[in-house]
Protein backbone atom coordinates (compact mmCIF):
# COMPACT_ATOMS: atom_id res chain seq x y z
CA UNK A 1 0.00 0.00 0.00
CA UNK A 2 1.42 3.40 -0.89
CA UNK A 3 1.91 5.39 2.25
CA UNK A 4 1.82 9.08 2.73
CA UNK A 5 5.06 10.21 4.30
CA UNK A 6 3.45 13.36 5.66
CA UNK A 7 1.20 11.39 7.93
CA UNK A 8 2.50 9.96 11.15
CA UNK A 9 2.70 6.23 10.70
CA UNK A 10 3.65 5.31 14.24
CA UNK A 11 6.76 3.42 15.28
CA UNK A 12 7.92 0.50 13.17
CA UNK A 13 7.62 -2.22 15.76
CA UNK A 14 4.00 -1.94 16.72
CA UNK A 15 1.36 -4.58 17.04
CA UNK A 16 -2.25 -3.62 16.42
CA UNK A 17 -4.16 -3.86 19.65
CA UNK A 18 -6.73 -6.07 17.96
CA UNK A 19 -4.20 -8.88 18.17
CA UNK A 20 -4.71 -8.98 21.91
CA UNK A 21 -8.46 -9.08 21.53
CA UNK A 22 -8.67 -12.10 19.25
CA UNK A 23 -9.54 -14.45 22.09
CA UNK A 24 -12.15 -12.07 23.37
CA UNK A 25 -13.77 -11.58 19.97
CA UNK A 26 -13.75 -15.31 19.40
CA UNK A 27 -15.61 -15.74 22.66
CA UNK A 28 -18.14 -13.18 21.51
CA UNK A 29 -18.64 -15.02 18.24
CA UNK A 30 -19.20 -18.28 20.08
CA UNK A 31 -21.78 -16.52 22.23
CA UNK A 32 -23.61 -15.29 19.14
CA UNK A 33 -23.46 -18.74 17.56
CA UNK A 34 -24.95 -20.45 20.59
CA UNK A 35 -27.58 -17.75 20.78
CA UNK A 36 -28.51 -18.26 17.15
CA UNK A 37 -29.09 -21.93 17.66
CA UNK A 38 -31.78 -20.91 20.12
CA UNK A 39 -33.13 -18.33 17.63
CA UNK A 40 -31.93 -15.45 19.78
CA UNK A 41 -29.91 -12.68 18.20
CA UNK A 42 -27.30 -10.64 20.00
CA UNK A 43 -29.27 -7.40 19.70
CA UNK A 44 -32.54 -8.94 20.78
CA UNK A 45 -34.13 -8.83 17.36
CA UNK A 46 -36.28 -11.49 15.83
CA UNK A 47 -34.42 -13.60 13.31
CA UNK A 48 -36.31 -12.11 10.38
CA UNK A 49 -36.57 -8.48 11.43
CA UNK A 50 -34.75 -5.65 9.77
CA UNK A 51 -32.97 -3.13 11.94
CA UNK A 52 -34.55 0.26 12.42
CA UNK A 53 -33.88 2.83 9.76
CA UNK A 54 -33.22 6.54 9.97
CA UNK A 55 -33.60 8.31 6.63
CA UNK A 56 -32.68 11.89 5.93
CA UNK A 57 -32.34 13.41 2.48
CA UNK A 58 -30.77 16.58 1.18
CA UNK A 59 -28.05 16.89 3.79
CA UNK A 60 -25.10 17.57 1.49
CA UNK A 61 -25.78 21.06 0.19
CA UNK A 62 -23.10 20.95 -2.49
CA UNK A 63 -24.54 17.85 -4.09
CA UNK A 64 -27.57 17.66 -6.32
CA UNK A 65 -29.09 14.97 -4.20
CA UNK A 66 -27.99 13.27 -1.04
CA UNK A 67 -29.20 10.89 1.60
CA UNK A 68 -28.09 9.85 5.04
CA UNK A 69 -29.13 6.40 6.04
CA UNK A 70 -28.78 4.76 9.37
CA UNK A 71 -29.57 1.10 9.69
CA UNK A 72 -28.95 0.06 13.26
CA UNK A 73 -25.44 1.36 13.77
CA UNK A 74 -24.46 1.17 10.12
CA UNK A 75 -24.32 4.79 9.06
CA UNK A 76 -23.54 6.15 5.66
CA UNK A 77 -23.92 9.19 3.44
CA UNK A 78 -24.59 9.02 -0.27
CA UNK A 79 -24.38 12.02 -2.56
CA UNK A 80 -25.23 12.36 -6.23
CA UNK A 81 -23.91 15.02 -8.57
CA UNK A 82 -25.04 16.58 -11.83
CA UNK A 83 -24.27 14.97 -15.16
CA UNK A 84 -20.75 15.88 -16.12
CA UNK A 85 -18.82 15.66 -19.33
CA UNK A 86 -16.65 12.61 -19.56
CA UNK A 87 -13.05 13.78 -19.83
CA UNK A 88 -10.79 12.30 -22.53
CA UNK A 89 -13.54 10.60 -24.39
CA UNK A 90 -13.46 10.06 -28.11
CA UNK A 91 -16.54 8.24 -29.29
CA UNK A 92 -20.16 9.05 -28.67
CA UNK A 93 -22.04 6.92 -26.15
CA UNK A 94 -25.79 6.49 -26.35
CA UNK A 95 -26.30 5.94 -22.65
CA UNK A 96 -24.89 7.86 -19.76
CA UNK A 97 -22.34 6.39 -17.44
CA UNK A 98 -22.27 5.99 -13.71
CA UNK A 99 -19.18 6.83 -11.79
CA UNK A 100 -19.34 5.39 -8.30
CA UNK A 101 -17.07 5.90 -5.39
CA UNK A 102 -17.38 3.78 -2.31
CA UNK A 103 -15.32 4.87 0.66
CA UNK A 104 -15.04 3.67 4.20
CA UNK A 105 -14.16 6.48 6.55
CA UNK A 106 -10.89 5.71 8.29
CA UNK A 107 -12.67 5.41 11.62
CA UNK A 108 -15.64 3.43 10.32
CA UNK A 109 -14.49 -0.10 11.02
CA UNK A 110 -13.01 -1.98 13.96
CA UNK A 111 -9.64 -1.85 12.32
CA UNK A 112 -8.54 1.53 11.04
CA UNK A 113 -8.91 1.95 7.30
CA UNK A 114 -6.39 3.48 4.95
CA UNK A 115 -6.92 6.70 3.05
CA UNK A 116 -6.34 5.08 -0.31
CA UNK A 117 -8.85 2.86 -2.01
CA UNK A 118 -8.41 -0.79 -1.24
CA UNK A 119 -9.68 -3.84 -3.07
CA UNK A 120 -12.78 -4.28 -0.92
CA UNK A 121 -13.89 -0.74 -1.64
CA UNK A 122 -13.26 -1.25 -5.33
CA UNK A 123 -15.32 -4.43 -5.28
CA UNK A 124 -18.21 -2.78 -3.43
CA UNK A 125 -18.04 0.17 -5.80
CA UNK A 126 -18.44 -2.12 -8.82
CA UNK A 127 -21.35 -3.93 -7.20
CA UNK A 128 -23.02 -0.63 -6.38
CA UNK A 129 -22.64 0.54 -9.97
CA UNK A 130 -24.04 -2.68 -11.37
CA UNK A 131 -27.00 -2.47 -9.01
CA UNK A 132 -27.87 1.11 -9.92
CA UNK A 133 -27.31 1.07 -13.67
CA UNK A 134 -30.57 -0.66 -14.62
CA UNK A 135 -32.60 1.66 -12.43
CA UNK A 136 -31.51 4.97 -13.95
CA UNK A 137 -32.90 6.26 -17.24
CA UNK A 138 -29.46 6.53 -18.73
CA UNK A 139 -30.77 7.41 -22.17
CA UNK A 140 -31.78 10.84 -20.92
CA UNK A 141 -28.26 12.03 -20.38
CA UNK A 142 -26.39 10.39 -23.21
CA UNK A 143 -22.66 10.91 -23.29
CA UNK A 144 -22.48 12.22 -19.74
CA UNK A 145 -21.57 10.65 -16.46
CA UNK A 146 -23.20 10.91 -13.06
CA UNK A 147 -21.06 10.77 -9.97
CA UNK A 148 -22.31 8.85 -6.97
CA UNK A 149 -20.25 8.97 -3.81
CA UNK A 150 -20.85 6.77 -0.81
CA UNK A 151 -19.08 7.41 2.46
CA UNK A 152 -19.48 4.86 5.21
CA UNK A 153 -19.30 6.49 8.62
CA UNK A 154 -19.81 3.37 10.65
CA UNK A 155 -19.72 -0.18 9.45
CA UNK A 156 -21.95 -2.55 11.37
CA UNK A 157 -22.80 -5.07 8.70
CA UNK A 158 -24.92 -5.02 5.51
CA UNK A 159 -22.98 -2.02 4.16
CA UNK A 160 -23.60 -2.72 0.51
CA UNK A 161 -27.34 -3.22 0.91
CA UNK A 162 -27.62 -0.02 2.95
CA UNK A 163 -25.50 1.83 0.40
CA UNK A 164 -27.74 0.77 -2.49
CA UNK A 165 -30.88 1.86 -0.64
CA UNK A 166 -29.24 5.17 0.24
CA UNK A 167 -28.12 5.70 -3.34
CA UNK A 168 -31.68 5.10 -4.53
CA UNK A 169 -32.91 7.75 -2.11
CA UNK A 170 -30.18 10.19 -3.09
CA UNK A 171 -30.96 9.75 -6.78
CA UNK A 172 -34.61 10.41 -6.05
CA UNK A 173 -33.68 13.48 -4.02
CA UNK A 174 -31.52 14.72 -6.88
CA UNK A 175 -34.44 14.32 -9.32
CA UNK A 176 -32.50 12.07 -11.62
CA UNK A 177 -34.92 10.14 -13.81
CA UNK A 178 -35.23 6.55 -12.64
CA UNK A 179 -37.29 3.63 -13.78
CA UNK A 180 -38.05 2.59 -10.24
CA UNK A 181 -37.08 3.04 -6.63
CA UNK A 182 -34.32 0.64 -5.75
CA UNK A 183 -33.89 -1.06 -2.39
CA UNK A 184 -31.58 -3.79 -1.20
CA UNK A 185 -31.34 -6.16 1.75
CA UNK A 186 -28.78 -8.70 2.81
CA UNK A 187 -29.05 -12.02 4.55
CA UNK A 188 -26.62 -13.91 6.69
CA UNK A 189 -26.73 -17.68 6.45
CA UNK A 190 -25.50 -19.72 9.38
CA UNK A 191 -26.31 -23.41 9.64
CA UNK A 192 -29.65 -23.14 7.83
CA UNK A 193 -30.64 -20.15 9.91
CA UNK A 194 -31.51 -17.13 7.78
CA UNK A 195 -30.58 -13.89 9.48
CA UNK A 196 -32.09 -10.80 7.93
CA UNK A 197 -29.86 -7.73 7.90
CA UNK A 198 -26.85 -9.19 9.75
CA UNK A 199 -24.67 -7.04 11.97
CA UNK A 200 -20.89 -6.92 11.63
CA UNK A 201 -20.35 -9.69 14.17
CA UNK A 202 -22.96 -11.88 12.57
CA UNK A 203 -21.38 -11.27 9.17
CA UNK A 204 -17.98 -12.35 10.50
CA UNK A 205 -19.57 -15.43 11.98
CA UNK A 206 -21.36 -16.25 8.73
CA UNK A 207 -18.19 -15.77 6.71
CA UNK A 208 -16.02 -17.85 9.02
CA UNK A 209 -14.78 -21.08 7.53
CA UNK A 210 -17.13 -24.03 7.55
CA UNK A 211 -15.48 -27.40 7.66
CA UNK A 212 -18.34 -29.82 7.33
CA UNK A 213 -19.98 -28.46 4.20
CA UNK A 214 -22.73 -26.62 6.01
CA UNK A 215 -24.30 -23.47 4.61
CA UNK A 216 -22.49 -20.36 5.61
CA UNK A 217 -22.26 -16.98 3.97
CA UNK A 218 -24.05 -13.79 3.09
CA UNK A 219 -26.32 -12.95 0.18
CA UNK A 220 -27.40 -9.52 -0.96
CA UNK A 221 -30.15 -8.65 -3.40
CA UNK A 222 -31.13 -5.31 -4.94
CA UNK A 223 -34.68 -5.18 -6.18
CA UNK A 224 -37.04 -2.89 -8.05
CA UNK A 225 -40.49 -3.57 -6.70
CA UNK A 226 -42.74 -2.12 -9.37
CA UNK A 227 -40.82 -3.61 -12.25
CA UNK A 228 -40.22 -6.81 -10.30
CA UNK A 229 -36.64 -6.88 -11.42
CA UNK A 230 -33.57 -7.99 -9.56
CA UNK A 231 -30.75 -5.64 -10.43
CA UNK A 232 -27.94 -7.17 -8.45
CA UNK A 233 -27.31 -10.34 -6.54
CA UNK A 234 -24.17 -10.89 -4.53
CA UNK A 235 -23.21 -14.01 -2.66
CA UNK A 236 -20.34 -14.70 -0.35
CA UNK A 237 -19.43 -17.96 1.31
CA UNK A 238 -20.50 -21.50 0.50
CA UNK A 239 -24.09 -22.63 0.43
CA UNK A 240 -26.33 -25.17 -1.19
CA UNK A 241 -27.76 -24.23 -4.58
CA UNK A 242 -31.15 -25.70 -3.68
CA UNK A 243 -31.52 -23.21 -0.89
CA UNK A 244 -31.34 -20.20 -3.22
CA UNK A 245 -35.05 -19.94 -4.09
CA UNK A 246 -35.81 -19.68 -0.39
CA UNK A 247 -33.16 -17.01 0.13
CA UNK A 248 -34.32 -14.99 -2.86
CA UNK A 249 -37.94 -15.16 -1.73
CA UNK A 250 -37.02 -14.00 1.77
CA UNK A 251 -34.98 -11.16 0.32
CA UNK A 252 -37.77 -10.06 -2.00
CA UNK A 253 -40.27 -10.04 0.87
CA UNK A 254 -37.87 -8.00 2.99
CA UNK A 255 -37.27 -5.60 0.11
CA UNK A 256 -41.00 -5.03 -0.28
CA UNK A 257 -41.19 -4.05 3.39
CA UNK A 258 -38.19 -1.79 2.99
CA UNK A 259 -39.69 -0.26 -0.14
CA UNK A 260 -42.71 0.92 1.81
CA UNK A 261 -40.50 2.68 4.34
CA UNK A 262 -38.35 4.31 1.66
CA UNK A 263 -41.40 5.43 -0.27
CA UNK A 264 -43.05 6.96 2.76
CA UNK A 265 -39.87 8.90 3.56
CA UNK A 266 -39.58 10.13 -0.02
CA UNK A 267 -43.25 11.06 -0.13
CA UNK A 268 -42.86 13.11 3.03
CA UNK A 269 -39.98 15.03 1.42
CA UNK A 270 -42.00 15.81 -1.69
CA UNK A 271 -45.03 16.95 0.31
CA UNK A 272 -42.84 19.12 2.53
CA UNK A 273 -41.19 20.72 -0.47
CA UNK A 274 -44.43 21.54 -2.27
CA UNK A 275 -46.03 22.86 0.91
CA UNK A 276 -43.11 25.24 1.40
CA UNK A 277 -43.36 26.30 -2.20
CA UNK A 278 -47.05 27.15 -2.01
CA UNK A 279 -46.46 29.16 1.15
CA UNK A 280 -43.87 31.27 -0.64
CA UNK B 1 -42.74 8.35 -6.96
CA UNK B 2 -40.37 6.84 -9.46
CA UNK B 3 -41.72 3.67 -10.95
CA UNK B 4 -45.30 4.34 -10.03
CA UNK B 5 -47.87 3.56 -12.67
CA UNK B 6 -49.82 6.69 -13.51
CA UNK B 7 -52.30 5.83 -16.23
CA UNK B 8 -52.80 4.12 -19.55
CA UNK B 9 -51.01 5.43 -22.58
CA UNK B 10 -53.70 5.90 -25.22
CA UNK B 11 -54.86 8.43 -27.78
CA UNK B 12 -55.97 10.91 -25.10
CA UNK B 13 -52.93 10.74 -22.82
CA UNK B 14 -49.37 11.35 -23.83
CA UNK B 15 -46.00 11.41 -22.13
CA UNK B 16 -44.79 14.59 -20.49
CA UNK B 17 -41.69 15.39 -18.53
CA UNK B 18 -40.65 13.01 -15.79
CA UNK B 19 -42.48 10.03 -17.20
CA UNK B 20 -41.68 7.00 -19.27
CA UNK B 21 -43.78 4.35 -20.93
CA UNK B 22 -43.72 0.62 -20.49
CA UNK B 23 -46.22 -1.78 -21.95
CA UNK B 24 -48.96 0.75 -22.75
CA UNK B 25 -48.81 2.43 -19.37
CA UNK B 26 -47.32 5.72 -18.26
CA UNK B 27 -44.92 5.41 -15.35
CA UNK B 28 -43.31 8.15 -13.33
CA UNK B 29 -39.55 8.50 -13.37
CA UNK B 30 -39.26 11.26 -10.77
CA UNK B 31 -40.58 11.94 -7.30
CA UNK B 32 -43.00 14.82 -7.48
CA UNK B 33 -46.56 15.90 -8.14
CA UNK B 34 -48.56 14.67 -11.10
CA UNK B 35 -49.83 17.41 -13.33
CA UNK B 36 -52.25 16.74 -16.16
CA UNK B 37 -52.18 19.45 -18.78
CA UNK B 38 -55.47 19.79 -20.64
CA UNK B 39 -54.71 22.91 -22.67
CA UNK B 40 -54.85 20.97 -25.89
CA UNK B 41 -58.38 19.65 -25.55
CA UNK B 42 -57.78 16.45 -27.46
CA UNK B 43 -54.63 15.13 -25.88
CA UNK B 44 -53.76 15.65 -22.24
CA UNK B 45 -50.11 15.62 -21.29
CA UNK B 46 -49.29 13.73 -18.13
CA UNK B 47 -46.17 15.07 -16.46
CA UNK B 48 -44.53 14.87 -13.07
CA UNK B 49 -43.34 18.09 -11.53
CA UNK B 50 -40.45 17.69 -9.15
CA UNK B 51 -38.42 20.10 -7.10
CA UNK B 52 -35.48 20.19 -9.44
CA UNK B 53 -34.71 19.25 -12.99
CA UNK B 54 -31.89 17.30 -14.49
CA UNK B 55 -31.25 18.89 -17.83
CA UNK B 56 -28.47 18.34 -20.26
CA UNK B 57 -28.19 20.39 -23.44
CA UNK B 58 -29.76 18.66 -26.42
CA UNK B 59 -29.67 19.51 -30.13
CA UNK B 60 -32.11 22.26 -31.04
CA UNK B 61 -32.11 23.91 -27.62
CA UNK B 62 -31.38 27.60 -27.25
CA UNK B 63 -28.57 28.01 -24.76
CA UNK B 64 -26.77 30.83 -23.04
CA UNK B 65 -23.03 30.52 -23.24
CA UNK B 66 -19.96 32.50 -22.32
CA UNK B 67 -17.14 32.89 -24.81
CA UNK B 68 -13.87 31.73 -23.33
CA UNK B 69 -11.30 31.53 -26.11
CA UNK B 70 -11.27 32.82 -29.62
CA UNK B 71 -9.29 32.14 -32.79
CA UNK B 72 -9.69 32.69 -36.53
CA UNK B 73 -11.76 29.58 -37.19
CA UNK B 74 -13.84 29.01 -34.09
CA UNK B 75 -14.47 30.11 -30.57
CA UNK B 76 -14.92 28.00 -27.50
CA UNK B 77 -17.78 28.61 -25.11
CA UNK B 78 -19.12 27.36 -21.82
CA UNK B 79 -22.83 26.64 -21.74
CA UNK B 80 -24.34 28.08 -18.57
CA UNK B 81 -28.06 27.64 -19.08
CA UNK B 82 -30.46 25.76 -21.33
CA UNK B 83 -33.88 27.09 -22.36
CA UNK B 84 -33.90 29.53 -19.45
CA UNK B 85 -33.03 26.86 -16.91
CA UNK B 86 -29.77 27.54 -15.18
CA UNK B 87 -27.34 24.66 -14.96
CA UNK B 88 -25.15 23.79 -12.02
CA UNK B 89 -22.49 22.47 -14.31
CA UNK B 90 -21.01 24.17 -17.34
CA UNK B 91 -20.56 22.25 -20.55
CA UNK B 92 -17.92 22.92 -23.15
CA UNK B 93 -19.02 23.81 -26.64
CA UNK B 94 -17.60 25.37 -29.75
CA UNK B 95 -18.86 27.73 -32.42
CA UNK B 96 -17.30 27.49 -35.83
CA UNK B 97 -16.76 30.41 -38.18
CA UNK B 98 -19.26 29.22 -40.78
CA UNK B 99 -22.03 29.07 -38.17
CA UNK B 100 -21.76 32.66 -36.99
CA UNK B 101 -24.25 34.19 -39.44
CA UNK B 102 -26.35 33.23 -42.39
CA UNK B 103 -24.96 35.47 -45.12
CA UNK B 104 -21.48 36.36 -46.32
CA UNK B 105 -19.88 33.47 -44.54
CA UNK B 106 -16.55 34.03 -46.34
CA UNK B 107 -16.18 37.55 -45.05
CA UNK B 108 -16.61 36.73 -41.38
CA UNK B 109 -13.82 37.82 -39.11
CA UNK B 110 -14.25 36.11 -35.77
CA UNK B 111 -12.59 39.00 -33.95
CA UNK B 112 -15.31 41.29 -35.25
CA UNK B 113 -18.06 39.03 -33.98
CA UNK B 114 -17.13 37.93 -30.48
CA UNK B 115 -14.71 38.66 -27.69
CA UNK B 116 -13.86 36.51 -24.70
CA UNK B 117 -16.24 37.19 -21.85
CA UNK B 118 -19.26 37.91 -24.06
CA UNK B 119 -22.54 36.28 -23.17
CA UNK B 120 -24.17 34.84 -26.26
CA UNK B 121 -27.41 33.16 -27.14
CA UNK B 122 -26.98 30.24 -29.48
CA UNK B 123 -28.70 27.15 -30.75
CA UNK B 124 -27.19 23.69 -30.49
CA UNK B 125 -26.55 21.96 -33.79
CA UNK B 126 -27.25 18.26 -34.22
CA UNK B 127 -24.43 16.22 -32.75
CA UNK B 128 -21.95 14.84 -35.21
CA UNK B 129 -19.16 12.52 -34.25
CA UNK B 130 -17.35 14.60 -31.68
CA UNK B 131 -18.56 14.84 -28.12
CA UNK B 132 -18.50 18.61 -27.73
CA UNK B 133 -21.58 20.59 -28.58
CA UNK B 134 -21.56 22.61 -31.78
CA UNK B 135 -23.34 25.94 -31.57
CA UNK B 136 -24.75 28.23 -34.20
CA UNK B 137 -25.75 31.88 -34.09
CA UNK B 138 -26.99 31.97 -37.68
CA UNK B 139 -30.32 33.54 -36.77
CA UNK B 140 -31.27 37.15 -36.21
CA UNK B 141 -32.31 36.48 -32.64
CA UNK B 142 -29.04 34.77 -31.76
CA UNK B 143 -25.70 36.35 -31.02
CA UNK B 144 -24.11 38.54 -28.39
CA UNK B 145 -26.49 39.73 -25.66
CA UNK B 146 -24.21 41.08 -22.97
CA UNK B 147 -20.76 42.39 -23.70
CA UNK B 148 -18.19 44.68 -22.14
CA UNK B 149 -15.96 47.05 -24.05
CA UNK B 150 -12.19 47.04 -23.90
CA UNK B 151 -12.33 49.39 -20.96
CA UNK B 152 -14.64 47.13 -19.02
CA UNK B 153 -17.90 49.01 -19.32
CA UNK B 154 -21.13 47.44 -20.50
CA UNK B 155 -22.16 48.12 -24.07
CA UNK B 156 -25.48 48.65 -25.76
CA UNK B 157 -26.27 47.52 -29.29
CA UNK B 158 -26.63 50.18 -31.95
CA UNK B 159 -26.91 48.01 -35.05
CA UNK B 160 -26.70 44.31 -35.82
CA UNK B 161 -22.92 44.47 -36.15
CA UNK B 162 -21.98 47.19 -33.72
CA UNK B 163 -22.20 47.89 -30.03
CA UNK B 164 -21.45 51.11 -28.24
CA UNK B 165 -19.86 51.51 -24.86
CA UNK B 166 -22.01 53.28 -22.31
CA UNK B 167 -19.11 55.16 -20.72
CA UNK B 168 -16.54 55.84 -23.40
CA UNK B 169 -18.81 55.76 -26.47
CA UNK B 170 -16.34 53.58 -28.31
CA UNK B 171 -17.99 51.49 -31.02
CA UNK B 172 -16.96 47.86 -31.18
CA UNK B 173 -17.97 45.16 -33.62
CA UNK B 174 -20.08 42.23 -32.51
CA UNK B 175 -22.60 39.78 -33.97
CA UNK B 176 -25.46 41.31 -32.06
CA UNK B 177 -28.60 39.39 -31.20
CA UNK B 178 -31.92 41.02 -31.97
CA UNK B 179 -33.50 40.74 -28.56
CA UNK B 180 -37.02 39.41 -28.72
CA UNK B 181 -39.18 39.52 -25.66
CA UNK B 182 -40.41 36.20 -24.42
CA UNK B 183 -37.26 34.52 -25.59
CA UNK B 184 -36.78 31.48 -23.41
CA UNK B 185 -33.06 31.89 -23.02
CA UNK B 186 -33.19 35.53 -22.08
CA UNK B 187 -33.73 35.57 -18.35
CA UNK B 188 -30.06 35.24 -17.49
Amino acid sequence: MPTNIYRIQGPDETIPYQQYLINKSNDALVDIATGLLKDVRCDGRDISTHRNLCIKTGIVTQAKGSAYLECGSTKLICSVFDPKEVPNKVEYAKTGELQCEFKFATFSCRQRRGYTRDSEERQLCNELRRALEPAICRGEFANFEIHINVLVLENDGSVLATAITAAGLALMDGCIPMYDVIVATSLGIYKNKILVDPTYDEEILCLSRADDGENRGTVMLAYMKNLQQITEFAQNGSMDVNMFPEYVQTLINQNCKLYKMVISAARKDVIEYFENETQE
Amino acid sequence: MSGQRLCRLDSTHTLGKGTYKRQDYIYSSLAGIVNVDNTNNKISVVEVRSKDKTIVPAPGDIVTAMVTTLNQDMCKCLITSVCGHELNETYRSSLRRQDVRMKEIDKIDMLQCFRPGDIILARILPMTEAHTFKLTTAENELGVVIACSEYGHPMTPISWTEMKCTKTNVVEYRKVAKIVQDNTGENV
